[in-house]
């Protein structure tokens, strides 16, 4: 299993109950036998954060390996 | 929206959680003392205790998602944690959990799965420059010590 970085970008002036969201850009961490795995699990993260959001925005990730 | 959350205690120190809502603008320093008042106003309801009470701003609510018919929260994971400069454990636990994430066979997680060990590493790493989880006396996670299913009492299925 490798570890992998995932940026998740939101477009500015996303908005949630709680208000607009502030931190457009954040960082977590993928664990994935493999990047084409990683990428599959950032798309579902993506997903996940897009629901979350009034009008469900597009939300893009960025996979980087971490070496 | 604030929720607050009042824990309640039994005599066999077995807790549940009351949950009550409030407007969102309302700041810290007022809720603390509603949380207050709330307390004095549930306890003569009772013979267990209000213990603790904690205030959460309702980040989101995405009603329009649809769990799948068939899940139930009474079929767990139950993670233990190992915490930084303790002996003592944090344990999260995991409703509606996927029993495909589960060695075959047997009770335990499979911690090779991608999305389980994405979720490990969450609990170790947070979110970067943002903040990673901590246990109710705010040590870091350090750790997976076990994780296994754990069947609540009212399990549907």
């Amino acid at each position: 299993m490798a570890k992998y970085d995932v940026l998740v970008t939101i477009p500015e002036g996303s908005k949630a109950i709680v208000g607009e969201i502030e931190n457009t850009q954040f960082t977590m961490r993928v664990v994935a036998p493999s990047l084409e795995l990683a990428q599959a699990k950032a798309n579902r993260i993506a997903n996940s954060v897009s629901q979350k959001l009034f009008d469900t925005p597009t939300v893009s990730v960025t996979v980087t390996e971490v070496q | 929206m604030w929720a607050l959350n009042l824990s309640i205690f039994d005599g066999e120190k077995d807790s549940s959680i009351v949950t009550l809502n409030f407007d969102g603008t309302i700041t810290v320093a007022n809720m603390t003392t509603i949380a207050l008042a709330a307390a004095g106003a549930v306890e003569d309801l009772i013979d267990g205790a209000v213990v603790k009470a904690i205030i959460s701003q309702v980040v989101y609510q995405a009603s329009s998602i649809a769990p799948d018919p068939l899940s139930d929260v009474e079929i767990k994971a139950k993670f233990i944690f190992d915490v930084a400069n303790t002996v003592k454990n944090t344990i999260v636990s995991i409703p509606t959990f996927l029993r495909s994430k589960l060695i075959p066979g047997t009770h335990q997680v499979d911690t090779t799965d991608t999305d389980v060990a994405t979720f490990l590493a969450f609990m170790e790493d947070g979110v970067a420059l943002l903040g990673s989880p901590r246990d109710t006396e705010n040590r870091d996670v350090t750790g997976l010590i076990s994780a296994e299913e754990d069947y609540g009492r009212k399990r549907k299925k």
